[in-house]
């Protein structure tokens, strides 16, 4: 034997790992070996009852069949035509020892209203017994007290799905059986499963009906022939391998399946790539472009240089606006006395023509009259008569042409003054333009400022440009990385099957030698002439050399396969009494064996050796239903048939 | 005054207080002739008659107003009360148009 800690360090050794890395992995699930092998137990039936109602053509007949005290060996029942209830015998064993029916029909299920099964496990008594109440199974498991006292009930069932589930839980820890793993896959689209077969699986190989091309049990799925074989032998390690197998597909599966996740990622990583590798051409342009920070600092003082001359140009401007905006005022100002002296004098000489032509009546002071004297003195003398100085004749061509005078000043004034106003405006319009050019030049420092402030333009350039290389990159590399991860794991458990596998093979090489001999000397037995070599391999698939010719087990007729069948299970039975391995129940019920082209001699002959063959492995029993009870009853005693001869019926 | 007076346009009161003998104000007649002279200088010369929508303005401000009261108003006027003599006097006409707008819209309401 070998411990789960020896298994893992082989395991570690393969794959060169620290044992500690490898043995908390299988443990985990469960890949270790299962420890010394179960001591074999068997089965054998002891009663068989059932009962009910037959209804056939309108007529209902309660019947009852009833079969006491069995014991191990060969069993026959026998009826000389079909349809007499041979079968429903072999069924209703099987119904009981499994909680569901084989292959009964339900025209005779629903004529039966109680069943009850009495059977021994290394000599334990026990019991199941149901009854039926509308199709659904009612009963219980009970284990016999010795003497008289009362049975112990194991379990209750109602239905039969509990039923299944009791037989199966009994049965698996009675012959210390373990799930019978296997990945199965259902349809060709969909994913395989981990399925597990309990009792039901295993119960298959006790039955024996036609001739099946598969060697053991019905069911070629999952390669649950192989796993029967390789458990009923007792080949070492065998649940050690299906364990590791099944967790490989598991594995597999997952990898399978993330491997075509990454595919499709892969389709879309790829999609991107393109579109990053677009980005990047463009950031890189961006980049080539982008000026580094100390480009900005000459960027700045060459802008303030040009900001430095456009101020000098606006001052020179506002200087020159001012000095002419003066020079203007004053020209308009100058315009304005010349334009008011031209007003006033024209209004001068105006009213002088109005008031030179008047005589003076008084004082202006004092109001009192002019007298006469003086009135005439001025017309005599010329001398005023308000205030006697003499008068000045002043002509009024004299007051004109000094009119005429001031208004050609006053325009000469007017046209200097505007002159210097078009000079004025034009400084402005220059002082104008030099004011937008500053503000302009200023924005373009801000601009640089703010250029400078955010940071080194060309670093950030150079980061976008790396962040979507970083991108391009996770996604080349990510489905890599998926994959690889499953695969650690895979190799791993690629080792452990590898390290079971050469465990069982080396463990099971002397086994299997053992079990192609025993099968080619039983089979020979039992019908098959020129049988030279029998090959079984660990997935139950046997080829044979008959007369010469290599073969194979399904190309074999019905009759040699029925034999090779039996010869099997047999084999396993005697090699497992012989090694105290294997756990075969030891009960096997055979099915009309006479319908394979085994003609009524050689059924008789391979009667009498499964008789021989019963009697000398201690714990085996066999039932054996027909349709030629002639043969049944020449080679059973009477104890150990029951036969319904002339057209009658067995219940 | 003096031409005017001189020329028996116009005549005028010197009102006294007693018995100080100070003058308290002039009161000035326009005679017959004189409104006679003005009229026809402003037929005759259109230029003239500026001096008297001038005074037909300031009649307008106060109709009852004495000389020293229109004086007293006009030297509320900063750009009056500030400025030189020979030197233009800057317009008012658009603070006054403001003015008007304000006390117009308040009156209003």
């Amino acid at each position: 034997m070998i411990s789960a800690r020896q298994f893992a360090q082989r395991v570690a050794d393969r794959l060169e790992r620290p044992l500690e890395k490898v043995l908390p992995l299988l443990r985990e699930r469960r890949i270790v070996p299962s420890g010394a092998p179960p001591h074999p137990r068997k089965l054998l039936v002891t009663e068989i009852a059932f009962s009910g109602v037959k209804s056939i053509d309108g007529a209902e007949t309660p019947f009852e069949f009833r079969w006491n005290n069995l014991g191990p060996g060969l069993h026959g029942i026998a009826s000389d035509a079909n349809l007499r209830g041979k079968s429903t015998i072999l069924e209703v064993v099987l119904w009981c020892l499994r909680g569901r029916p084989k292959g009964l029909q339900d025209v005779v299920r629903a004529w039966i209203r109680h069943a009850a099964l009495g059977f021994e496990i290394d000599g334990a008594a026990h019991r199941v017994e149901f009854r039926l109440d509308e199709d659904m199974p009612i009963g219980v498991l009970s284990r016999g007290a010795p003497g008289d006292a009362v049975p112990i009930e194991i379990a209750r069932f109602e239905g039969e799905d509990e039923f299944e589930e009791v037989m199966d839980d009994f049965m698996m820890r009675a012959f210390e059986l373990s799930e019978l793993k296997s990945r199965q896959r259902y349809s060709h689209d969909t994913l395989a499963q981990t399925v597990g077969s309990g009792w039901v699986g295993y119960s298959k190989a006790l039955h024996i009906a036609g001739s099946q091309p598969i060697l053991l049990g019905d069911e070629i799925f999952g390669g649950l022939p192989g796993r029967l074989l390789q458990i009923f032998l007792g080949v070492p390690h065998a649940e050690l391998m299906m364990t590791a197998r099944a967790a490989r597909g598991e594995e597999l599966q997952a990898e399978q399946q993330s491997q075509r996740r990454a595919d499709l990622d892969r389709g879309t990583d790829e999609a991107e790539i393109a579109e990053l590798q677009h980005q990047l051409e463009q950031a890189m342009r961006e980049r080539d472009t982008v000026s580094t920070v100390s480009d900005v600092i000459g960027e700045v003082v060459a802008q303030g240089e040009i900001i430095a001359a456009a101020i000098a140009r606006r001052t020179e401007a506002l200087e020159a606006s001012n000095e002419l905006g003066l020079v203007a005022a004053e020209a308009e100002g100058a315009a304005d006395d010349e334009a008011a002296t031209v007003l006033q004098m024209g209004h001068a000489i105006k009213a002088k023509r109005y008031f030179t032509g008047l005589d003076p009546v008084c004082c202006p002071r004092c109001q009192r009259p002019i007298d006469i004297i003086r009135r005439a003195r001025e017309v005599e003398q010329g001398a005023c008569s308000v205030c006697t100085t003499p008068r000045e004749q002043e002509e009024e061509a004299t007051a004109v042409a000094a009119l005429d005078e001031a208004n050609q000043r006053a325009n000469e004034a007017r046209s200097v003054a505007e002159q210097a106003q078009r000079r004025h405006d034009e400084a402005l319009r220059v002082l104008r333009m030099a004011e937008d050019e500053l503000a302009a030049e200023r924005r373009k420092l801000e601009e640089i400022e703010r250029r400078r402030a955010a940071g080194d333009p060309r670093q950030a350039a150079e980061m976008a440009v790396a962040r979507i290389e970083g991108r391009i990159e996770e996604r080349r590399t990510r489905s890599g990385v998926r994959v690889e991860a499953h695969h650690v794991d895979r190799t791993l458990l690629d080792a452990a099957v590898a390290e079971a596998e050469q465990l069982r093979r080396e463990a099971s090489e002397e086994l299997l030698r053992e079990l192609n001999a025993e099968i080619r000397s039983i089979a020979e037995s039992l019908g098959i002439p020129n049988l030279e070599e029998v090959k079984v391999l660990l997935n139950a698939t046997m080829r044979v050399v008959i007369g010469g010719q290599p073969t194979n087990f399904t190309r074999l007729t019905g009759g040699e396969r029925l034999r090779l069948r039996i010869a099997t299970v047999v084999a396993m039975l005697r090699i497992g009494e012989r090694r105290r391995v294997g756990r075969h129940p030891g009960l096997i019920l055979i099915d009309s064996p006479g319908d394979e082209e085994v003609v009524d001699e050689n059924l008789a002959e391979m009667l009498h050796e499964l008789d021989r063959l019963a009697s000398e492995i201690k714990h085996l029993q066999v039932f054996v239903a027909s349709a030629r009870p002639a043969q049944i009853v020449g080679v059973i005693p009477p104890e150990r048939r029951r036969v319904a001869a002339d057209g009658g019926f067995l219940w | 005054m003096a031409v005017l007076v001189t020329n028996g346009l116009a005549h005028y009161e010197r009102v006294k207080a007693e018995p100080s003998d100070k003058t308290l104000k002039h009161i000035y007649y326009l005679l017959q002739s004189g409104h006679y002279l003005a009229t026809r200088m402003a037929e005759e010369e259109p230029d003239l008659d500026w001096y008297r929508l001038r005074a037909e303005l300031v009649t307008g401000i106060g109709p009852d107003a004495t000389a020293s009261d229109l004086k007293d108003l006009q030297y509320l006027v900063p750009e009056y009360a500030r400025a030189k003599i020979g030197a233009p006097i800057g317009s008012i006409a658009d603070r006054v148009r403001r003015e008007y707008t304000r006390i117009a819209a308040e009156l209003g309401k």
